[in-house]
């Protein structure tokens, strides 16, 4: 595959974060104007395809935001269904979920916390398990409730339960692998911040596609799973990446990495929100496509 | 058709004007408006396509264009769809010429040696 076509394909996985009107309209059109745009510049060498590239890249998540931005006017005008309500609430419910998960485990591992030691030293390692289970199911039955699908509360509850806890699971050898690592290679405080942060991210990501990945195993609908699954990586892609430029910030000002409880949960949230919302969304879009209870509810 | 989205920018940005300049010789596909802007604009306007079709958009909702079958195929074989400007487009154009010639004009009257 040519670099051109490859970044083509790329592209048209970047169409799919345009809010779904504006995709369904437009996404084929765009897609087909831009490999024409990079078709026609290749020919005069790589540089003008690179120009191409870079032109849409930067406008890319200005033009993400003017759309999104122009969907929720134009949802408040039609006095349609509140489509963005399961994005909001699937935001809070995996995003609080994520977020209070990353916090109370964080809490274990304080040292001299007073009568918590104990309770701690006891319960530390299955207690941080039991939190991100009983998070994620919360953030499930939370999302299902007030998006309004209590027949999917169940549901939500399991899928959000199993994918925080075998989320987090699969993570830990991550984490003590990249701790080894991270120890071993004598890394200087920014490099560690941001492996840990890196890590951490790890961790939302594998929580928030597996979350999905198990709704839509439960719907018995593998291409929603996959779906799911690519919406939950995506989103917490996105918070992620707002995530670094907090990590960078907190490097910038030489905070130290002792305070990184507050730089766990940060990007805890951060990526549990988008995350969250991306799977909302998801949700929401395909119950609207064949007008399933779950969204009549 | 009555735009539910009635925000329309006054005067127009040079973006919006040069995509309805372009139309105003006909209908033409997303690629042939980028290409024409560019040319028009001597290259300083260069949409990305996501730009372009947000202008667009805004544009068949104000009922400035409207979507025209194209003579093409894409590469899927669909028709290509093609934008044409509407009466009402071509009166904003219109309009936004005569302002800017206006604009000239005054400026013309001020800056010419004789008016010093």
């Amino acid at each position: 595959m040519t670099v051109s076509r490859a970044a083509v394909r790329v592209f048209a996985s970047l169409l799919r974060l345009y809010p779904g009107r504006f995709r369904e309209e437009f996404g084929p059109e765009i897609a087909e104007v831009f490999a024409e745009s990079v078709r026609q510049a290749e020919r005069q060498g790589a540089l003008p395809a690179l120009a191409v590239g870079v032109r849409e890249l930067v406008d890319f998540p200005v033009n993400l935001i003017v759309e999104y931005w122009e969907e929720m006017r134009m949802q408040k005008l039609q006095l349609a269904q509140p489509v963005l309500r399961p994005v909001w609430w699937g935001a809070i419910g995996f995003g609080l979920a994520a977020a209070l998960a990353g916090l109370f485990h964080t809490a274990l591992y304080v040292p001299n916390q007073g009568a918590l030691e104990e309770f701690a030293e006891h319960w530390r390692f299955w207690g941080e398990f039991l939190a991100y289970a009983v998070m994620g199911g919360l953030g499930g039955f939370f999302f299902a409730l007030v998006s309004r699908q209590p027949a999917k509360a169940k549901l939500f509850w399991i899928a959000g339960s199993m994918g925080f806890l075998i989320g987090h699971l699969l993570w830990y050898p991550v984490m003590v692998g990249s701790s080894v690592a991270l120890f071993y290679a004598d890394a200087t405080d920014a490099v560690f911040l941001f492996g840990l942060y890196f890590v951490w991210w790890i961790d939302i990501a594998l929580m928030m596609s597996l979350t999905g990945l198990f709704i839509g195993g439960m719907e018995k609908n593998p291409r929603l799973a996959g779906k799911l699954f690519v919406h939950g990586v995506l989103g917490a892609a996105i918070g992620g990446i707002l995530g670094l430029c907090f990590a960078g910030l907190w490097a910038l000002f030489g905070l130290s990495v002792t305070g990184r409880g507050a730089l766990i949960f940060v990007v805890n949230a951060l990526a549990g929100i988008f995350g969250g919302a991306l799977l909302g969304r998801a949700i929401l879009r395909e119950g609207s496509s064949r007008d399933a209870p779950a969204t009549a509810g | 058709m009555t735009p539910l989205d009635d925000r329309r920018p006054e005067p127009l940005s040079e973006a919006a004007f040069y995509i309805l300049l372009s139309l105003a010789s006909g209908p033409r596909h997303g690629y042939a408006i980028l290409k024409d802007v560019e040319t028009l604009s001597r290259g300083r306007i260069l949409f990305s396509t996501g730009t372009l079709y947000g202008a667009l958009k805004r544009f068949l909702q104000w009922d400035w264009i409207r979507r025209v079958r194209g003579r093409g195929e894409d590469e899927t074989g669909r028709p290509r769809k093609e934008y044409a400007l509407t009466a009402e487009g071509r009166r904003i154009l219109d309009a936004e010429v005569s302002r800017l010639q206006s604009l000239v004009k005054t400026a013309r009257a001020r800056t010419a040696p004789e008016a010093g």
